[in-house]
Parts: C-alpha cells; structure tokens; sequence
C-alpha cells in the first residue's frame, strides 16, 4: 500500500482512547446500571 | 479569509479540510450528547414522578422522529446547504435539552426529549454533514473523509458519555444537561464551517430535481439492496447495544465485565469507523460491506460456539466495536457514488430511516421472544443469519453512477 500512513493514522488516536478508557473504567459500570445501551441506541 | 466570507452562509463552500473538521466536530459533539440520555433516567424519573416507561417512550420517540424526518431535513440539507440546516437543528437541540432541564412531567418530556431533540438529531448527524463533505471532496478521496466525520461520531459517543456520568454525578441532572445544552450550542458556531451552496458544488452533476432523483432511486435495484443491507445493520447494533449486557448476565458474568466490554465497543468503534471508510477508496464499496457484514456473521457464530469467558466476551465486544459503524462511510459513499451528491443527504436519509426500522426490530424483537423463550438463542440466531443476508445483497450492488436517465 503506497500511502501507508493513511491506514496507520489511527494510532494517533491512542493517548485519546487511553483517556477514555480511563473515563469509562471509571464510569462504566454505573452507565451500565442506568440502562445506557436500552434506552440510546 | 474576511470575515464576511467566513461568515458567508450561502455563497460557495469553504476547503475540504475544514468542512471535513467541523463535519467530524459536529457528528462527535451532537451523537456524543445523544448516547448520553439514557444515564439521565435514574434521576429524572425520580425528580419528575414518573415511570421508566414514560423515560424510555421519549427516548423511543425522539429515535422514532430522527429516523421519519431524516429524508425530508436531508431534502432540506441538500436544497439550502448544510450550515442552515445545522444551525436550525442546533437551535432545537439546545431547546430541548434547556427543556428537559425545566420540564415537570412526562408530556414535557415527550416534547423535548422526545420530539425537538429528535428533529435537532437529524439536522445535527451524518446525513447532514456528510452530504456537505461528500461536496467538496473528490469521488476517490470520499472514503477517508467520511471516514473521518464517522470516526469523529464514534469518539463522541466514547468521551462524552463518562464525561457525562461524571457531570450527572457531581452536579445533578438539571445543570448536567445545561452543560450538555451548552456543548451542543458550540454547533451552531462549526455549522459555519459545513455552510455554502450546494447547487453550485454539484455544478459538474446533471441537473436533477428532488422527484426524479426519488423516481431514479425508487427504480434502482441497487438502492433497494443497500436499504435492506443498512437494515440488517440497525437489526445488530440495536440487538447487541440492547441485550449484550444483560446476556453477559444471564450467563454469570460480573458486572465489570459487561461495563469493560460497553468500552471496548466504544473504543474500537472509532478505529473501524476510519479504516472501513478508507478501505472504500481502495476496493469497491459494496464488496468492502458485504465483507463487514460476513465477518459480523462470523466474529457471532465463532463467540456463541466458543465457551465464554471473561477474555471470549471482551474479544467479541472489540471486534464487534470494530465492525459497529464502519457501514456508514461505505453506505453513504455507495449512495452518493449511485446517484451524485446533489440529492446525497435525501437519498441516505431514507436509507437511514431502514437503519433505524432494523433498530426498532433489533431491539424489541430479542427482548419479545427473550421473554417468549427464556434465552436469546433466536435472536443470535437471527442475527447470523442477517449477516449472510447481508454480505450476499451488497455483492451485485455496482459501485458506480447509475444511469441518470432524467435530466436537464
């Protein structure tokens, strides 16, 4: 693939997906217990 | 750049890379809030008096009004340009989530909650923007900036929902959904960046009015294919984003497992929201879709014959998570590669309304025969069986301009 960084450009993304799973490992489980998923998708 | 031409609401269309930024910008702040609502329920129906029931009709009814006026604000979208259409459905966004903050009962609820939130989400959301995008954007560059803005819609959904958890926590529902009022006001300011006249950037498209492009469509065996294909789609996500935890469990898993795997989701949504959309620029859409819908079938029927495990659930959350939106690039793209973008937010509006009748289906069918039943077994069932649907109908779909047989 000649325009290789176009397919590894999401690893730019990394320090805001660890941000967000710091969120989510903090918030996760009372999202889940307020029925999140039923009522929003 | 004066600022009269920045300001500039009906003139000619601003540069790629800044309609394509605040596209994505919008999609993250306005799906973002969206996934949000469901967390308000605990409170609100104790602060109001009211039941979960009449919480989650509002809610049903605001999905219910995104999907039905979505062609009809996308009819819009495509006439007046994306920036109006933008700022007015920021306009009511803003309105009904202030509402919500001040309402005392559940017909309050329905109307703000359930019926401006619902329009505003329409006029706030990929159909609008990505109309826009698809614009300015040339035909083989349209997979990685729609790409882009999806991605863009998946990591609103994974940031602003905790951050939202967080608010409701500390401040109580009424200031938390000022501040989300107040985030999804910052539309109304990128929806400059989305603005200008579409006619004159479909200027090298046959002219086409709003009947014939529907007669063109309506007559397009592609199109219908596509619909059915997006379908099946809404049928998975709902199912899944539904009834996932709660199999999780049923089948003993503990709480942290299930929340664990709502962020894997979450996360890996975003990496395959991009790479799905850009794989459309190097092979044909309709087979990149029929491949994500068999790989759903598979990543399903490998999860259901493997024992579960804490590791088995949380491998299927991220794959699942990778394979969640990547449909919406490829789809929108193949729409607009079918038939043009003059009428692009129209035309993938009424796809979408099938997305949402597959949600309705996903969501309430598993729940029905869960009850019918004692175990879900049919609706994964079904599910697999979907996504074989689903791969075959998108591989006679051509990834080219159909025949425009009407024009000027």
């Amino acid at each position: 693939m000649s325009r290789i960084w176009l397919w590894l450009a999401p690893l730019a993304l990394f320090p805001v997906g660890a941000l967000g799973l710091w969120l989510w490992h903090d918030q996760a489980t009372p999202i889940w217990l307020t029925g999140f998923f039923a009522a929003c998708f | 750049m004066t600022m009269k031409r920045a300001f500039d609401w009906s003139g000619r269309m601003k540069r790629p890379g800044i309609v394509i930024f605040c596209a994505a910008f919008i999609v993250t702040l306005a799906m973002g809030v969206r996934q949000a609502f469901g967390l308000f329920m605990p409170q609100m129906s104790v602060s109001l008096g009211i039941g979960r029931e009449s919480f989650g009709l509002a809610i049903a009814i605001s999905n219910l009004v995104f999907g039905l006026v979505q062609p009809f604000i996308g009819a819009l979208g495509d006439r007046y340009g994306a920036g109006r259409v933008v700022l007015a459905g920021t306009v009511l966004y803003v309105a009904g989530l202030a509402g919500a903050a001040w309402i005392g009962s559940a017909a309050g609820l329905y109307l703000t909650f359930g019926f401006l939130i619902g329009v505003g989400l329409a006029a706030t959301t990929f159909v609008i923007v990505l109309g826009a995008v698809g614009r300015v954007v040339p035909a083989e560059r349209r997979g990685l900036a729609f790409g882009i803005v999806t991605a863009g819609g998946s990591l609103g959904q994974f940031l602003v929902v905790p951050g939202a958890a967080m608010l409701l926590g500390e401040l109580g529902y009424r200031v938390a959904l000022i501040v989300l009022a107040g985030l999804v006001a910052l539309c109304a300011v990128l929806a400059i960046g989305v603005a200008g006249k579409p006619a004159a950037a479909a200027q090298d498209e046959p002219r086409q009015s709003l009947r014939e492009a529907l007669a063109q469509a309506a007559g397009y065996s592609g199109y219908w294919l596509l619909n059915a294909g997006f379908f099946v789609c809404g049928f998975h996500i709902a199912f899944i984003a539904t009834h996932f935890p709660a199999y999780l469990q049923d089948q003993g898993l503990g709480l942290s497992i299930g929340a664990t795997a709502l962020a894997l989701v979450g996360l890996f949504n975003i990496f395959g929201s991009y790479l799905f959309g850009l794989s459309g620029d190097f092979w044909r859409k309709n087979y990149v879709l029929s491949g994500l819908y068999a790989a759903r079938g598979v990543v399903i029927a490998v999860f259901l014959l493997m024992p579960l495990t804490t590791a088995s659930a949380l491998i299927f959350a991220g794959a699942m998570g990778f394979l969640w939106l990547g449909t919406v690039p490829l789809t929108s793209g193949l729409v607009g590669a079918m038939f043009g973008m003059r009428h692009l937010s129209m035309l993938y509006g009424i796809v979408f309304l099938s997305h949402q009748i597959g949600s309705f289906f996903g969501s309430w069918a598993a729940g029905y025969y869960f009850d019918r039943d004692g175990n879900y077994s049919w609706a994964w069932a079904v599910s697999i069986g979907l996504s074989v649907l689903a791969a075959l109908v998108h591989l006679p779909i051509r990834d080219a301009a159909a025949v425009r047989a009407q024009t000027a």
